[in-house]
């Protein structure tokens, strides 16, 4: 910090000390507090200088360009940057074809019913083939098995029980098992039998099916010929609404010229999520305030967008890093693909046709549930301040966010009141929340991994296959390994190699 | 549409700015001249025309083309026919006047794609020649289910045929595989000169008012495709010595 001594010298020393991009920033700032007469000044009686404001004034023009740039978008001396405007080809065609392809039967698309029977049915014929030789190697392993003398057997069998499970292996070496009897050679007439099926169903619905699909594949030629129409998305426009709603303390953008792409991103306050499953795996589905973070949106020039998880494009607080803030903040994590779940579809719709406004109302609402009969869902209760570490610097938590919004791009705008206030508000519903209680632990119900339909959650009994499925007693019996001793956790077998 | 052209009167009928697709007309004859005045006057902005024959006196009668025109290109002669229509070249900058022949390898090579095909060439032969390359691009795509390969696929072909007192105009799904090969069934042999009708002076005979009608029927096959697809007949059979039209919603297979 230099001496200050002159204030026509700070002056000089501010205006030369900042670059060309934040001369005219120093300007407005330097003609602000002229206005203000909050520039030092010297008194000659006593000789000192008054240097409050200039050490505030010197401090920010030796800060960054983040907070320089706040003063142009915000400070009423400072000339406005013009907002950019995206335009973005928007893309109906998926809307179209999805729709398009919902108007005709779904059996339709099992086959090209174009095709010659033989020709559109190559690859079903092809597995009947390999199930059958199948079937003819197992007969030469039992002939071989059958056959050998005491002399080679071991060698023998070393060879056959190579190729096939302990099970297999089994029915191949009871010799007064018929061969019909062994699952392949059953599953190989199985498949016979199936394609006989498929067989007498092409030739049946080929008459019906054949014109139609025609007619199908016109329409998606028209489709897909069809012009793509632009929209012009006006980031200015869109900002302004958005900040608008009662949850959203700050809003930014930033246009990436040179790859096409608009990022936005979003500041979110006051989302409290609530169970949107019919039936919730938990005793006492609870509504669950999240603490304020962003999360960003990148959209590409065809109407395409992905939300990303990582650090920099989601931040909040934290689940598994105890009062931090990571991008772990909602128990359906955002990924690089669009995968909202039944919000999936919707939400890209409304990016291909340039619906931005609506499109993070949706967002809003995806945040403000959680599926507990989802996977990801099922953690939801995690995010109880009862689990949840308390937010340990709430002035620390509250400038990373807003930075990530000013440092981020030039063209935001966002409320420090509402963001602080929303800070508070959970934090204060934190402390209350974690003395009072999530409610009882969940209860898991998972079905059998075979026949979906069992429970064979906690406290009930089942079995496990080597690859950690959970089955119940009747697939396990009929099914898997109803005679084999190993079974429960130290299953050796594998059903998917019968 | 340029602002020479007020299509007012019929655009409540149909309206080109809703069908933005590429009309190529293969053959600017008799009839492929008049189909390219129709749909200029339709409104339709994206017409490409391909034919590798010069104008000659002869054609002035049953042809769209003018006596400036002669010695000069067919195509050439349909640039100045859109230029005079409309006032300026201003108009006519996604259209596309190209002095060669179609032909499979032509094709094959990716050019000409997608949109509506109204065949009109000289030669039977040639026409199979250019439907079957259409057909393969077609099945490739279905089989690749490829994005790319549907939006360079013709979504209707409609083929003109021409004699001094009727006429024939087949409109198929390019996808259908009954519909094209009942159309590869109705060719006839080239050479036979049972179906070919000649002058005195052995050139084939061609009546203008035949090819205007049967031109004009063609661009409505084209519209009723868009604005009423169901009502669309895939054959229909002109006869004007007695007048007769009939007409089929598939094309009728040779007995």
């Amino acid at each position: 910090m230099p001496e200050i001594d002159n204030s026509e010298d700070w002056t000089t020393r501010i205006r030369t000390l900042v670059e060309s991009e934040q001369r005219e920033q120093a300007r407005c700032r330097h003609e602000h507090l002229m206005e203000r007469n909050q520039m030092p000044t010297y008194d000659i009686e006593t000789g000192t200088t008054n240097t409050s404001a200039w050490a505030s004034e010197w401090e920010w023009a030796t800060s960054t360009t983040a907070t320089a740039t706040t003063t142009i978008t915000t400070d009423d001396y400072a000339e406005p940057i013009a907002f950019p405007v995206f335009h973005l080809q928007q893309n109906t065609q998926a809307i179209e074809l999805r729709a398009l392809r919902d108007r005709y039967p779904t059996a339709m698309f099992d086959f090209d019913y174009q095709l010659p029977l033989r020709r559109a049915l190559l690859s079903h014929r092809a597995d009947v083939r390999t199930a059958i030789r199948g079937v003819e190697r197992i007969k030469a392993a039992r002939h071989a098995l059958q056959n050998a003398s005491p002399r080679f057997y071991p060698d023998i069998h070393s060879m056959v029980s190579a190729q096939y499970s302990s099970r297999v292996m089994r029915a191949l070496e009871d010799f007064n098992t018929p061969i019909q009897q062994i699952t392949a050679y059953r599953n190989a007439v199985a498949q016979i039998e199936e394609y006989r099926a498929i067989r007498e169903q092409f030739l049946r619905d080929q008459p019906r099916y054949a014109p139609r699909l025609a007619e199908y594949n016109q329409q998606v030629a028209m489709i897909r010929q069809r012009p793509v129409v632009p929209v012009e998305i006006n980031t200015q426009d869109l900002i302004s609404v958005l900040i608008q709603w009662e949850n959203v303390w700050g809003v930014a953008v930033h246009h990436n010229q040179y790859e096409e792409i608009l990022k936005i991103r979003i500041g979110l306050c006051g989302i409290v999520m609530e169970e949107s499953a019919r039936e919730s795996r938990y005793d006492t589905p609870m509504a669950i305030q999240l603490a304020p973070f962003y999360f960003t949106i990148k959209l590409t020039k065809d109407g395409r967008f992905v939300c990303s998880s990582s650090d920099n494009n989601v931040r909040g607080l934290s689940r598994f890093e105890p009062g931090c803030m990571m991008y772990d903040v909602h128990p359906h994590q955002l990924s690089d693909a669009p995968c909202f779940g039944t919000f999936g579809q919707t939400m890209i719709d409304m990016a291909l046709q340039g619906d931005i406004i609506s499109l993070v109302g949706t967002l809003i609402g995806f945040y403000s549930q959680y599926n507990s009969q989802d996977s990801a869902g099922v953690n939801a209760m995690h995010y109880h301040p009862e689990r949840l570490d308390r937010i340990r610097d709430v002035d620390e938590y509250n400038d990373t966010l807003s930075n990530a919004l000013t440092g981020w791009s030039e063209h935001y705008v966002y409320s420090a009141e509402k963001l602080i206030t929303a800070t508070q508000q959970y934090d204060d519903y934190h402390q209350t929340e974690r003395t009072n209680g999530c409610g009882p632990c969940i209860v898991e119900t998972m079905y059998c991994a075979n026949c979906e339909d069992v429970n064979v959650g906690d406290g009930t009994d089942y079995y496990i296959t080597a690859g950690g499925d959970r089955i119940c007693h009747t697939c396990w019996h009929e099914e898997y390994c109803g005679d084999c001793e190993n079974h429960n956790e130290d299953c050796q077998c594998n059903p998917e190699e019968w | 549409m340029t602002e020479a052209l007020n299509i007012m009167r019929h655009e409540s009928v149909f309206d080109p700015s809703k069908f933005p697709y590429t009309m190529h007309i293969i053959g600017a004859g008799a009839t492929g001249s008049r189909v390219f005045a129709a749909l200029l006057e339709l409104g339709m902005k994206n017409i490409h025309v391909f034919d590798g024959d010069i104008v000659e006196d002869h054609n002035l009668a049953n042809q769209i083309y003018v006596a400036e025109d002669i010695n000069q290109p067919k195509v050439t002669g349909c640039f100045n026919f859109a230029e005079r229509k409309l006032g300026s070249a201003d108009g006519l900058t996604q259209m596309k006047f190209m002095h060669r022949k179609v032909t499979k390898e032509y094709i094959g090579r990716g050019y000409l794609t997608g949109g509506i095909v109204f065949l009109m060439t000289d030669t039977m032969e040639s026409r199979k020649d250019i439907v079957d390359a259409l057909v393969a691009r077609c099945d490739a795509a279905t089989r690749s289910s490829s994005d790319a390969g549907m939006g360079a696929t013709p979504m209707l072909i409609i083929e003109t045929r021409m004699a001094s007192t009727h006429g024939n105009i087949f409109s198929f799904n390019p996808f259908d595989v009954v519909a094209r090969e009942a159309w590869y069934a109705t060719l006839v042999d080239d050479t036979d000169e049972d179906n070919i009708e000649l002058s005195p002076c052995g050139t084939t005979l061609s009546v203008g008012t035949t090819a205007s009608l049967i031109a004009n029927y063609a661009v409505w096959q084209m519209m009723q495709f868009f604005i009423d697809p169901l009502g669309m007949q895939q054959q229909v059979d002109f006869f004007f010595k007695p007048t007769l039209t009939i007409t089929s919603p598939t094309i009728a297979t040779a007995a």
